[in-house]
């Protein structure tokens, strides 16, 4: 951390920039933005009252090294609808299957395929920021364009699972692929 | 359940050192409030690489876009260990890790699975290579030897081109740019829901590039153009079962002249013009098999080759690639393929220049490889191991192993160390080729004024492939939203195709002249693998959010070959010309702006130091871009290169003379509409 502020400190004289207010007001980074998307979700997606029963904690799952440099940690006992967010570390796809909402750090993405099967049809939203990972059969996947975080959700998946977007999670997609037609 | 108990106290230790107190109120924004919120520093994917044990580099759609680059080659200039220097009008050379030329014969490139690089002559015919950019998901650069994975020929480095599923380009494209010269360029893209079947995108474009200029500045000595169109179908991301097929046509003309001399000494240019027409033909399907997964592609690829009146050359390859990605076991995590790859090559020489025996070929070749992650220290320690192994018709048996072990101490800081042998099949030019370089001149009082040089396989002439041996010391740290990386190479090549001295001198019957003494007999060199060389270096590279509109990235590669020297003079000047190929170093420096309203400004420069082939002198290029954003369905950019130098040259052809030429002051204004 301090090499990191140095380095800043360094180059912000280098360049003169030092006074200039363009760092006047701290904004959000991209993964404390993706990290409030990750509570949203859990917000906007109905489990079957089997694989979550009412009242009970919903598993948060990170697989792989975590991104989100702390920023997960926020979440850790958050309640939503009702029930207690719990943040959990998976570093095996078994240590995974449990979990309600994994998601799939970019450190995966060489394995997403075996992941995507691996949590097929179990009662998993999978959400990663992966590039296609919507496309490739992911749950939600996370884009960041224009400087904006946005979300593609694949319909056809999360009907596999048994899960359920609310229609303003639909609304607010980027893009909602597959159609429920035929899926059930 | 019980078996998760050690997992969940491993990640409270972990995740209990970092604060979490400012996260709370972005976590109560509601998803309206986030999908409107702007993200200030946009971390680039280093995390993802943060544990890969090699030097690998990922271009997004973003870099790519922000490079300003209108193809392949530019977009690679800011990549560490790879240099790139524009040769002509659409001719480039693309080197990684030295070894650079028109033919940078120890570079992979693929585009979607597809190899791009032709047997023929080793190397990839850029000038003939014309991608859609805009539908470009990523570019992955890696550089060293990727055999293991990768086959032959991915000697010093890979690059592999990925474009993006007809599933995620659902609507239409139209990108329009001309350029200051009048040059135009236009690519359209449709892409057309196939409901339940998938999606399928269809595109076409065509293009006109800017010419390169005389040392004057006065003449464009050549020009490049022709269209491309193609297709690419993705079944509906629904299921874990995926398939692709995607199909290109391509035609361009491209013209330059080669440097040559009369008998009388004076200099003399040949027009040499280039027609390239490929066609190909790709599938692949994914699917689950033993818990794990596994895919199987297969692909036809037809290239045709015309050099004006002095020949022309066929290349026909079918390819079917087996992968299979086991599930992690233990601390195992295996993946194995197979491959068959046919060959069929025909190179017509219709002039004493090039003879090709025989003619027509067909080669085969068989590969085999597996790799092991083996998880030595989770979190903290790991090994790769992997190897292929390769039987090619037109060399031998080629074992390529590699090995690479991995420490990763916690989450900013990994570090590599590995070994890898790679290999090189020789060209069909290499191996059956004898070509005709021209005369030149003899010292007085020798009794012909002139003779005619030529290269022709040696007598001994070995089928076994080049050989490199690469040791490689990375270190990478994840700097929050930005990243330094810091690669040691040592190359040990073994069996460098290189010329020698032919032991048969003089070869009677000599060629025709029509001056006195009316014949010159020809002197040839041998090819022959007998050379043997090192390269050391290191590249450095360093991605930099300084404020929230200011990103700066920056490049530097230092390297140096030597050839080991011998007796024979013939081999010590082609080991010279190997070691001075490429620049020692290279370096670049790209500051990214934000200006607000949905307008950027890159600005970019670079330096390359000399070059010995050609001498090519060190030179210092800037170039900007202006974007606009202007709305969803439109942006507008403009771009200036070489902004503080009206001329400089970059490259001359090693391959043949090539005319030297140089590249002035440019600019082009380009429309892209989304609908």
């Amino acid at each position: 951390m301090v090499i990191r502020h140095l380095y800043r400190l360094v180059l912000l004289l280098a360049l003169g920039l030092a006074g200039s207010p363009v760092g006047a007001a701290p904004q959000p980074g991209e993964y404390q933005i993706k990290a409030a998307y990750l509570i949203n979700f859990a917000r906007y997606v109905e489990w079957p009252a089997g694989r979550l029963p009412a009242g009970t904690p919903l598993r948060l799952c990170l697989l792989g090294r975590d991104p989100f440099g702390g920023a997960l940690l926020g979440l850790d006992g958050r309640q939503v609808q009702g029930r207690e967010v719990r943040l959990r570390q998976a570093d095996c796809l078994e240590q995974a299957l449990d979990c309600h909402m994994v998601f799939v750090s970019g450190s995966e993405e060489r394995r997403m395929g075996l992941v995507l099967r691996g949590l097929a049809g179990r009662g998993v939203l999978t959400v990663s920021d992966i590039d296609g990972f919507a496309e490739a059969g992911g749950g939600i996947g996370m884009i960041t364009e224009d400087d904006r975080v946005r979300f593609d959700i694949n319909q056809a998946t999360l009907a596999r699972d048994g899960l359920r977007a609310s229609s303003q999670l639909l609304r607010l997609g980027r893009q909602v692929l597959g159609t429920e037609r035929g899926q059930r | 359940m019980s078996r998760l108990v050690p997992c969940f106290l491993a990640s409270a230790l972990c995740w209990s050192f970092a604060a979490a107190a400012e996260e709370a109120s972005l976590a109560d924004l509601s998803l309206e409030e986030l999908v409107r919120l702007d993200v200030t520093a946009v971390s680039r994917k280093a995390q993802k690489l943060s544990d890969t044990p090699a030097a690998v580099t990922v271009l997004s759609a973003a870099d790519i876009r922000r490079s300003g680059a209108r193809s392949v080659p530019e977009a690679l200039r800011e990549v560490p260990g790879v240099i790139v220097s524009q040769i002509g009008s659409g001719r480039w050379s693309v080197g990684v890790r030295g070894g650079e030329g028109r033919f940078s014969n120890k570079l992979l490139v693929q585009i979607d699975g597809r190899s791009v690089y032709s047997p023929l002559f080793s190397g990839v015919f850029w000038e003939a290579l014309d991608v859609m950019l805009e539908d470009v998901e990523r570019i992955e650069v890696i550089r060293g030897p990727g055999a293991s994975l990768w086959g032959a020929n991915a000697v010093n480095g890979v690059i592999n081109i990925i474009t993006r599923k007809a599933t995620a380009t659902p609507g239409g494209v139209v990108v329009a740019s001309v350029d200051d010269k009048g040059h135009p360029s236009l690519a359209v893209r449709q892409g057309i829901d196939l409901g339940e079947v998938g999606a399928l995108r269809v595109f076409a474009k065509g293009s006109e590039l800017a010419g390169s200029r005389t040392r004057d500045g006065q003449t464009e000595p050549d020009y490049n153009r022709g269209w491309a169109g193609g297709f690419r179908m993705d079944g509906a991301g629904s299921g874990v079962d995926a398939w692709t097929l995607q199909g290109n046509v391509n035609r361009r003309t491209s013209g330059e002249n080669i440097n040559a001399s009369t008998i009388t000494g004076e200099p003399a240019l040949i027009p040499l013009d280039f027609v390239f027409e490929s066609s190909s033909l790709l599938g692949r399907y994914n699917w689950g098999l033993a818990g794990g997964e596994a895919s199987l592609q297969a692909y036809v690829d037809h290239h045709y080759a015309n050099v004006g009146t002095y020949g022309r050359g066929t290349v026909n390859t079918a390819d079917v690639d087996f992968q299979h990605r086991l599930v992690p076991s233990g601390s195992h995590e295996v993946m194995w393929g197979l491959g068959a790859r046919l060959l069929e090559t025909e190179i017509v020489a219709a002039s004493a220049v090039l003879s090709i025996v025989p003619p027509k070929r067909v080669s085969r070749v068989m590969s085999a490889f597996m790799q092991d992650e083996i998880t030595l220290v989770p979190k903290t320690w790991k090994l790769t191991l992997g190897g292929r192994f390769e039987y090619s018709s037109r060399s031998h048996f080629e074992p390529q192993p590699t090995a690479r072990l991995m420490w990763t101490p916690n989450l900013e800081d990994s570090l590599w160390a590995s070994w890898s042998r790679a290999a090189r099949t020789p060209s069909i030019g290499e191996s059956d080729a004898a070509i005709l370089f021209g005369l030149q001149p003899t010292p007085p009082g020798t009794p012909f004024p002139a003779v005619v040089v030529g290269s022709r396989p040696g007598v001994g002439w070995n089928r076994r492939a080049e050989r490199v041996d690469t040791l490689e010391l990375g270190y990478r740290r994840n700097l929050g939203n930005g990243s330094f990386e810091a690669v040691l190479f040592h190359n040990d090549y073994h069996r460098l195709i290189s010329e020698q001295t032919d032991p048969d001198g003089l070869v009677f019957p000599a060629s025709p002249l029509p001056v006195e003494p009316f014949v010159v007999p020809l002197q040839y060199s041998q090819r022959s693998n007998l050379g043997a060389a090192r390269s050391q270096g290191v590249e450095l590279g360093l991605d930099l959010p300084v404020t929230d509109a200011l990103r700066l990235q920056a490049s530097y590669t230092l390297m140096d070959t030597r050839a080991r020297r011998s007796a024979d003079v013939v081999t010590n000047a082609s080991g010279r010309a190997l070691e001075q190929s490429s620049p020692q170093h290279w370096g670049t420096l790209r500051m990214s702006m934000k200006l607000g309203g949905g307008q950027e400004v890159d600005v970019m420069a670079r330096r390359v130091g000399t070059i010995g082939t050609g001498d090519v002198p060190g030179y210092t290029a800037v170039d900007f871009r202006y974007a606009w954003h202007v709305s969803r369905y439109f942006d507008l950019y403009f771009v200036a290169q070489n902004l503080f130098d009206p001329l400089h040259l970059e490259y001359v052809s090693n391959f043949f003379p090539g005319q030297p030429v140089y590249q002035p002051r440019r600019a082009f204004i380009q429309g892209v509409w989304r609908f």
